[in-house]
């Protein structure tokens, strides 16, 4: 036997007050770690999610931070839309390593649905980790050129949304471009490809071989259209990026501007019909083309761009400010929590006179009495710290796809960090000092009056 | 083995020091074991607590094993009555979180901590007074004489060199206390150890070498 093993029984035998005591622990280091788990793996996502984003270009209206929201971590709405000719002559431009066209609106299962290039797979670039990866399949094919020439027919009209020829479709009503349809229907119809991002095929448990059926709309959306003309099968599973990539689907613009109720992918802008985009994902082989678009962009009526790395470091600047509150709170529970240590061991202090006296008078000494009444303390507190870094990872794999949906991060619940550990160190030690004035107290119990009685 | 002179030892009761205990001259040999008697207040427990360090007196002497206890310093005396002196009181003390036999390592463990021959000699002990299939029940599933049995071998496991016995019968019927006291007087005398207790019974008192009367230790 040991003093701990005295300390440890103690605990058990006064089971209630020790459980509710470490359960204030619990909550409070709960509530810290899981502060430190979001905005740690926040700020650390966010940054890694900016990688290949140099530039947005996007719709004049809203924010630039809402167009970075939407793009690089599909949250909030689309707030506009940029002309197909910005997208013409960015491309064009040879300063662009690449322009990458997005339109975006409608999803399945939740994921966003993506309208895109297969230059999202040949020229996108996520920095140091290169260009995105593939865990099973391939990309779909549907290139710059096969967009150049779609957006025109689709402005000239040549081409009509939302009409739509299956297999074994005989009603050709519209005479007037009854060939050129024809040979676009099946061309598009070999376009219905999609490419899914790991999370997706891991929570929608699909793989290569599977089909989609975007939905226009969000999810709740109390009347959505299910876009059964235009299901897409899928061809490609993304490698993980830990990035909201994880969580896209993209698919051919050709399917995507051409589903029913989608009408509004071309409108008349500058006099002129043309296709429409959600966002121009835009990275330049020098710093010289990046300066001229910022110059280019400032004063542009059709476009704005905004600078990914710029936005989410404001971004975080301001959550940083709210966080650093959230921080204070945080310690203020675990203080509280602490004092409670010391007021449910001080109390008991009275009721364990006798079991202390008889301990003095075996030859226990202050100092041993001290030990085992703060390793009590520095138990309560380690194991409900402990048990609070546990209870928030858990929290996180029970509601790490609402912290998602909502942040657009994906926080991984098994990632336990070393900060963690000295956490629970560190709040171990809150309850040491929380125990040092009950251990006085136990240490000053005055033997031969709590012993026996005179005589 | 105990040697007191001139002892007084007063408590305070609001402004009035009240004499708790006087002795002016009282020895005690090696091995021998002696009976402690007097009328209720003489202060048969008071000069026990003094004689194992528990508390000090005002004034007086008190020699344990040829060591001036009243020198020592408090951490001095906790650790002189730890290894050097037994204590069986008369509500038994067990602490009733733990089992008989950590209740008698607990006797040895702030002395000299335990070790698996402290454990082989708590559970012969235990196994010597009858308690061999009572070593891991507590305190609260024990009868009062198996109780006082536990508080025995607490008392003798780190092999003192005397025993402070404070009233040992407890409520116990006379039969059991007998028995008890029998098998206490049997193991300190097996072991050498000097046994001096407080007791009201005479038949008890008998059981002892020598009775001493408090009374007659105070100065007129």
């Amino acid at each position: 036997m040991r003093l701990f093993a005295i300390s440890v029984r103690n605990l058990r035998t006064r089971v209630v007050s020790t459980v509710l005591t470490a359960l204030s622990i619990l909550l409070g280091t709960a509530l810290l770690a899981a502060l430190w788990l979001l905005i740690d793996q926040t700020n650390e996502r966010y940054n890694a999610s900016t990688a290949g984003y140099k530039a947005i270009v996007g719709p004049k209206e809203g924010a630039p931070l809402a167009l970075v929201l939407n793009t690089v971590y599909n949250l909030g709405f689309t707030p506009g839309v940029v002309p197909f000719s910005v997208y013409r002559e960015l491309h064009a431009r040879g300063e662009t390593r690449y322009v990458i066209p997005q339109a975006r609106g409608d999803t399945y299962l939740g994921f966003p649905v993506i309208g895109t290039t297969d230059e999202m797979f040949t020229k996108f670039r996520r920095g140091e980790h290169g260009p995105l990866e593939f865990a099973a399949g391939k990309a779909f094919e549907f290139t710059h050129e096969q967009f150049d020439h779609l957006a025109e027919d689709l402005a000239a009209g040549r081409i009509e949304i939302g009409h739509h020829h299956h297999e074994g479709d005989a009603d050709h009503d519209h005479e007037p471009t009854q060939d050129h349809e024809h040979d676009h229907a099946a061309e598009m119809a070999a376009q219905r490809q999609a490419v899914i991002g790991a999370e997706v095929a891991r929570r929608g448990g699909m793989k290569v071989g599977d089909w989609i059926t975007p939905v226009h709309g969000a999810e709740d959306d109390p009347d959505p259209h299910v876009h059964e003309e235009s299901k897409c099968e899928v061809v490609g599973v993304l490698a993980p990026t830990r990035t909201p990539l994880d969580s896209s689907i993209f698919i051919p613009l050709s399917v995507f501007l051409t589903m029913d109720k989608h009408e509004g992918a071309v409108r008349a802008t500058g006099g002129d019909k043309q296709v429409a985009l959600t966002a121009l994902i835009v990275d330049f082989k020098t710093h010289m083309g990046a300066n001229w678009l910022r110059h280019e962009f400032q004063t542009r009526a059709d476009a704005q761009a905004a600078w990914t790395t710029f936005e989410v470091t404001e971004l975080m600047r301001m959550v940083g400010n709210a966080t650093d509150v959230l921080r204070v709170v945080a310690w203020l529970v675990l203080v509280v929590a602490a004092v409670s240590i010391a007021v449910a061991l001080y109390n008991t202090m009275n009721e364990r006179r006798r079991e202390i006296a008889i301990m003095r008078a075996l030859g226990a000494r202050r100092w041993q009495i001290m030990s085992i009444i703060l390793v009590e303390a520095v138990l309560i507190a380690g194991i409900g710290a402990a048990l609070g870094v546990v209870a928030c990872h858990g929290a996180t794999w029970l509601w790490g796809d609402v912290v998602e949906a909502r942040t657009g991060v994906f926080v991984s619940w098994a990632a336990f960090s070393r900060e963690e550990l000295y956490l629970i160190l560190g709040v171990a030690g809150l309850g040491g000092l929380a125990g040092v004035l009950p251990a006085v107290k136990g240490s000053r119990t005055q033997v031969a009056d709590n012993l026996v009685p005179t005589s | 083995m105990i040697a007191v002179r001139n002892l007084v030892k007063t408590y305070r009761r609001g402004q009035e020091a009240v004499v708790a205990c006087r002795v002016d001259q009282l020895d005690i040999h090696d091995r021998e074991h002696v009976a402690l008697v007097g009328r209720s207040g003489s202060g048969k427990s008071t000069l026990l607590n003094v004689l194992a360090g528990i508390l000090l007196p005002d004034s007086g002497e008190v020699q344990v094993d040829g060591v001036s206890v009243c020198s020592l310093s408090e951490g001095q005396r906790d650790r002189f009555r730890g290894e050097h002196i037994g204590l069986v009181f008369q509500t038994f003390n067990l602490l009733q979180p733990f089992t008989a036999l950590e209740n008698v390592l607990l006797g040895a463990l702030f002395a000299r901590g335990n070790s698996t021959a402290t454990r082989a000699y708590a559970v012969e002990l235990l196994q010597r007074v009858g308690l061999g299939d009572r070593l891991h029940h507590k305190p609260a599933e024990l009868s009062v004489g198996q109780a006082q049995r536990v508080a025995i071998c607490r008392a003798l496991v780190n092999e003192p060199r005397l025993i402070l016995a404070d009233e040992p019968l407890g409520n116990q019927d006379r039969a059991t206390g007998t028995e008890v006291l029998q098998l206490l007087l049997d193991l300190a005398r097996e072991r050498g150890s000097t046994v001096v207790m407080v007791t009201h019974d005479p038949d008890s008192a008998r059981m002892m070498q020598r009775t001493v009367d408090l009374s007659d230790l105070r100065a007129a």
